[in-house]
């Protein structure tokens, strides 16, 4: 992995990375690689993905059920409007 | 212990609110130390307590863990109580819902004393990624507890609570009661529903007891392994395990596989390895079988799990719950900054990772051959339990590790997970039990793994160790209460 690779995840994983942690991160995400790159090494015969406890779909019907209140879930918001998520454009 | 402590409750020799104070008074003394809490639930337990006591004093009928205090990890839902998940991102977010296992055992009056201490997200072997600082080992404090539900092990092996509930992903119940000298029950995926459990990796994640003996450890999974439609991957528990905790052993056959001995310090393997002298004492006979995959299993380990994390994970933005960051000139700033900013190290090393793995490009090499590993590793489990009933391997490679231990190399850290990992990867059962101490006084575990739902059979062989070794490998080591002091 290098630097410009180590940026682009770290965009997709909505992170920031500070110059003076590249290096450091860069080698522990290089190690782990080559660790799991070691996987390639093992045989396998049947490509079929198992199942792990034989699961079973369940079907249930359609039914309008009640939820939660809405004051509920707005509880651990850090702001909000009008019963909504609230969110400024910018925040100095 | 849990039938002792209910014995006092119903004999009136102890009342549930004298005992949660009790408790309560010993977690201020002890808890300095180990730091084992994140958050105590005084008026919730005593709400609980003096409930329990009104029903004992009206001559009522009382269930096995009603009025008994107990512990949650902090990564297990409860309404109205602060649910952290030891991480800086949800500090002060309170669930409105609780979690299927606390929902069953409140039906139970069972009295909550408060959340535990974990690694950040249930991500590490040592409780030392906590924002909250690491729990200590009541064996000795200079060592960790183990991880990540240290904090659980710290308080029951410290006698700060009764019994308590953990999380395993790749060992987070099982290495944590080894090293504290406890029994830790890691269910077959399915068993115990994940309901308002905070996902890390979903298809390895589970509940379980973490317990002082592999009876108590019965009775509470038994309390909580049951049927919720809110899991969609839940199916319970096959039977009831109480009432086969004494069945016999002696046409039993235990596997006993290499690769899972090539690890372990010396010290631990002669433990072991003397545990499987005594089942064969009792009538057991050992059998030798191979799992070649195994070799491959921590490797598959953290390709899966931080891919699910990744996901998983994504949800921490700031919006709906937890901390958001300051300071932000548009929309993806502000997720990237909270994001930064409220993760600690491990935990975004774990969702870069994972974010890695499931990328274009490299998805097939990891993410997939991944998933057809673990296809593999599945077989190979089910194939080995054709041969014997149970396989008995270490635990944990060493004994409790000093603290500082997982700021060293990470891939060093990985390792320690090597016996405890293939088994969430083939998604069985396994139960952590003590089978010895090293020089230093630290407690040895031993693992038993058995086919899916296969719990009653786990903790009837644990049970019977037990009994024939007259329970001398569970040690207090520290003043906290117990019911033979009471």
């Amino acid at each position: 992995m290098n630097k410009e690779e180590l940026y682009d995840i770290a965009i997709l994983s909505k992170l920031e990375i500070k110059e003076q942690d590249v290096d450091e991160i860069l080698k522990d995400m290089e190690n782990i690689i080559s660790f799991a790159q070691k996987i390639n090494d093992a045989k396998v015969l049947d490509e079929t993905v198992e199942d792990l406890n034989d699961l079973e779909n369940i079907l249930r019907e359609d039914e309008v059920i009640p939820s939660y209140p809405q004051e509920e879930i707005l509880k651990n918001a850090k702001t909000k409007e009008d019963g909504f998520f609230y969110l400024k454009n910018t925040e100095k | 212990m849990i039938f002792k402590f209910n014995e006092l409750l119903k004999n009136r020799k102890i009342s549930s609110l004298e005992l949660t104070k009790k408790y309560f008074d010993a977690i201020k003394e002890m808890d300095k130390t180990l730091n084992s809490y994140v958050c105590l639930s005084e008026d919730e337990a005593f709400k609980t307590a003096k409930l329990v006591d009104e029903k004992i004093a009206k001559g009522e009928e009382i269930d096995l863990l009603e009025g008994l205090p107990f512990t949650l990890k902090d990564n297990i839902s409860t309404k109205g109580i602060e649910t952290t998940c030891c991480s800086k991102i949800l500090k002060g977010y309170v669930p409105i819902y609780d979690a299927f296992v606390w929902e069953k055992l409140k039906e139970k009056n069972a009295v909550l004393l408060g959340k535990t201490n974990m690694d950040e997200f249930a991500m590490g072997s040592t409780c030392e990624t906590s924002c909250f600082k690491g729990a200590k080992n009541p064996h000795n404090t200079d060592y960790v507890p183990g991880g990540s539900s240290g904090g659980v092990s710290a308080a029951v092996a410290g006698g700060l609570c009764a019994y308590g509930l953990g999380s395993d992903t790749g060992g987070s119940i099982r290495q944590p009661a080894s090293f504290c000298g406890l029994v830790g029950l890691k269910p077959t995926y399915g068993a115990v529903s994940r309901y308002g459990l905070v996902a890390f990796a979903s298809s390895l994640d589970q509940i379980g007891p973490i317990t002082t003996s592999a009876r108590d450890a019965a009775i509470v999974f038994d309390a909580i392994a049951q049927k919720d439609i809110q899991d969609s991957t839940n199916k319970g528990a096959k039977e009831k395990t109480v009432p086969h905790l004494n069945d016999p052993i002696s046409s039993l056959k235990i596997g006993v596989a290499k690769e899972f001995f090539s690890y372990g310090d010396e010290e631990v393997l002669k433990h072991v390895n003397e545990a499987l002298k005594t089942y064969e004492k009792m009538g057991a006979t050992i059998v030798e079988i191979s799992l070649p995959l195994v070799d491959y299993a921590l490797m598959v380990y953290y390709i899966i799990a931080c891919a699910e994390a990744s996901s998983n994970l994504g949800r921490y933005d700031g919006i709906r719950y937890g901390m958001r960051e300051g300071g932000y000139k548009n929309f993806h700033e502000m997720i990237c900054k909270t994001r930064s900013e409220g993760f600690g190290k491990e935990v975004k090393r774990r969702i870069l990772l994972g974010t890695y793995v499931l990328s274009a490009g490299f998805y097939d090499a990891y993410y997939k051959k991944a998933q057809l590993v673990r296809g593999a590793i599945v077989k190979e489990f089910r194939d080995a339990f054709e041969k014997c009933d149970l396989i008995l391997t270490p635990t944990a490679p060493s004994t409790a590790f000093k603290a500082g231990f997982s700021s060293l190399d990470p891939i060093l850290s990985y390792m320690a997970d090597v016996c405890t990992v293939p088994i969430n990867i083939a998604g069985v059962a396994a139960i952590s039990l003590p089978c010895g101490f090293d020089e230093k006084g630290l407690p040895i575990g031993m693992q038993l793994i058995g086919p899916n739902f296969s719990e009653s059979r786990l903790l009837n062989v644990a049970n019977m160790f037990e009994e024939e070794t007259n329970r001398c490998y569970f040690k207090k080591v520290l003043k906290g209460v117990y019911p033979d002091e009471l």
